[in-house]
């Protein structure tokens, strides 16, 4: 065989992508007078190479229908060559871009205007409190354009005062995406800690005098509550956790990060999570308590997303793959050994 | 579904490889099991389900796909020495799936002609002129390797390469509108003390 069939430096299923790819070319060649008319069998008949190529395994044919497909779907691009008329590489090509170059630019200057002349007053927002009750998730949209989610049993307080947009998070677990204004910081305060931020997504989360800040995008700064504490930048994909007296515990984990804003679409997610804390993850959003009775079980670890109030479901994976023992009492389930 | 005198093939590409991308999508959203890789499991379903249409083509070609890859996955699964206790319950999620009905995968002409013309943006510059003389304005492979003045092998070698990347680029921008699959379970269960 010819090029590409031989190269044996790819993994197969590129070797076959572009063993397909060659087949299309041909085929295409040949029956670009008729592209309906295109007949692998057909084609095969006149050609003793490709006959034995297609004949000797299905994939070979699965994988140059597929290319076939979407060759025909290329067909549609047809209807651009109206557009296209006088020629594609013609340098009239390029002028109706510049059009909406200058057009843009135009735009731009009519809206930047009127905003720098007049200087509207930024909108201003009297402190509200935003709450969720347990097993709840709710969306705030902040006057500034900011958006806070809230996960389930968290109790938030905003401000949003001409200087500066704070709020106050006093218990729960939140996520920001915060609007950029250069001249209004946008402050969180969880217990000891307070995070500023100019324009960014993250998420705090507060259990008691522990604090934990997740950051998806941007920059943030976050700065103990006493004057001389230290103040730590985090980037997208940091995590810093700290408690009342002790120095913040900063990681960079853009996979735990994901993991941990999983509630956002109302997912636990686990990664090798030993199933005690797997059982905690679910009781934040369930009445009825999973409870781990059993040392062995307890430290046993768990991968993968679960619907957060589904744990019934994972009740039900315990059971039929791993035989465990359930009892069923008001108010929780005690899984033993 | 079957239509008179269709050859397995124009069958396979009407009936069945629409549904690539939709099993493509929903495989890689829930498989967390890198041991696997989805794209060698995708063709792998349909290698089979080409084989098993030789016989008989099935009557539901969609949920026919779904089975057959998460027979894939199960053997997999048996295979594996290390089991992912979700990956039992994504399955039943497939299975879901493979029943919906195909009513709102369809796509306006528009927006497939937004999502080709997408996939031939992102080809390199030499390439995307071949595919556009030869597609978009329909000249002959001779033809177009006439206009950029070179060879008519040149020609059909940017062919090879531009049909695979459309095909790679196209094989994540379904043709089907994105949707979610909610986890709905209907089985309910007692549990017993044993």
């Amino acid at each position: 065989m010819t090029n590409a069939h031989t190269d044996k430096s790819l993994p197969p299923t590129e070797v076959l992508e572009k063993e397909a790819a060659y087949w299309l070319a041909k085929i295409d060649k040949a029956y670009e007078a008729d592209e309906a008319a295109i007949d692998l069998d057909d084609y095969a008949e006149k050609n003793g190479e490709f006959a034995s190529w297609l004949s000797s395994s299905d994939t070979h044919r699965v994988a140059l229908l597929r290319l076939l497909a979407v060759w025909r779907r290329t067909h549609r691009l047809g209807a651009l060559k109206s557009s296209h008329t006088a020629g594609i590489y013609a340098p009239k090509s390029l002028w109706p871009r510049r059009i909406i170059a200058v057009g843009a630019i135009a735009a731009a200057v009519l809206v930047a205007l009127p905003l720098n002349f007049f200087q509207p007053d930024k909108p201003t927002q009297p402190t509200s409190v935003h709450q969720t009750l347990f097993g709840q998730r709710d969306a705030v949209a902040l006057v500034d354009g900011s958006r806070i989610e809230l996960n389930s049993d968290t109790r938030l307080v905003s401000n949003i005062s001409s200087d500066e947009r704070v709020i106050v998070l006093e218990k729960g677990e939140a996520f920001f995406e915060v609007a950029k204004e250069e001249e209004r910081p946008f402050k969180v305060v969880a217990g000891d800690q307070v995070i500023t931020v100019l324009g960014t997504a993250f998420s705090v989360h507060r259990q008691g005098s522990e604090v934990e800040i997740i950051v998806s995008e941007g920059r943030v700064k976050v700065q103990g509550a006493g004057s001389g504490a230290s103040a730590a930048v985090l980037l997208a994909g940091y995590i810093a956790t700290s408690g009342r007296s002790t120095a913040p515990d900063i990681q960079e984990d853009m996979a735990r990060v994901r993991r941990e804003l999983g509630w956002r679409q109302g997912l636990v997610i686990f990664d090798k999570t030993p199933l005690e804390m797997a059982a905690a993850e679910f009781n934040r959003y369930n009445q009825v308590k999973l409870v781990i009775d059993d040392a062995n079980l307890a430290t046993m670890r768990f991968s993968g997303s679960f619907k957060n109030d589904n744990v019934d479901a994972f009740v039900r994976l315990l059971t039929e793959g791993f035989g465990v023992h359930v009892v069923r009492e008001a108010g929780k389930i005690l899984i033993t050994g | 579904m079957q239509r008179k005198n269709e050859s397995l093939d124009e069958w396979f590409m009407r009936a069945v490889l629409p549904h690539e991308a939709a099993l493509l999508r929903y495989i890689s959203r829930h498989w967390h099991d890198n041991a696997i890789e989805v794209g060698d499991l995708c063709q792998e379903a349909l290698t089979r389900v080409y084989a098993a249409a030789r016989q008989e083509r099935p009557t539901y070609a969609k949920s026919f796909l779904f089975t057959t890859a998460r027979r894939l996955i199960y053997d997999q699964i048996r295979r594996a020495k290390t089991v992912q206790i979700d990956t039992l319950m994504d399955l039943e999620e497939l299975e879901q799936a493979a029943s919906e009905t195909a009513q709102d995968e369809t796509i306006s002409a528009r927006q497939e002609l937004k999502h080709l013309q997408g996939a031939l943006g992102k080809l390199p510059p030499k390439c995307r002129k071949v595919i556009e003389l030869r597609r978009v304005h329909g000249f002959t492979q001779k033809e177009t390797a006439a206009k950029l003045g070179i060879t008519e092998a040149a020609v059909e070698a940017q062919i090879q390469r531009g049909v695979s990347r459309l095909a790679e680029t196209l094989r994540h921008v379904s043709e089907f509108a994105a949707k979610r699959f909610e986890l709905v379970r209907s089985r309910t269960h007692k549990e017993d003390e044993r």
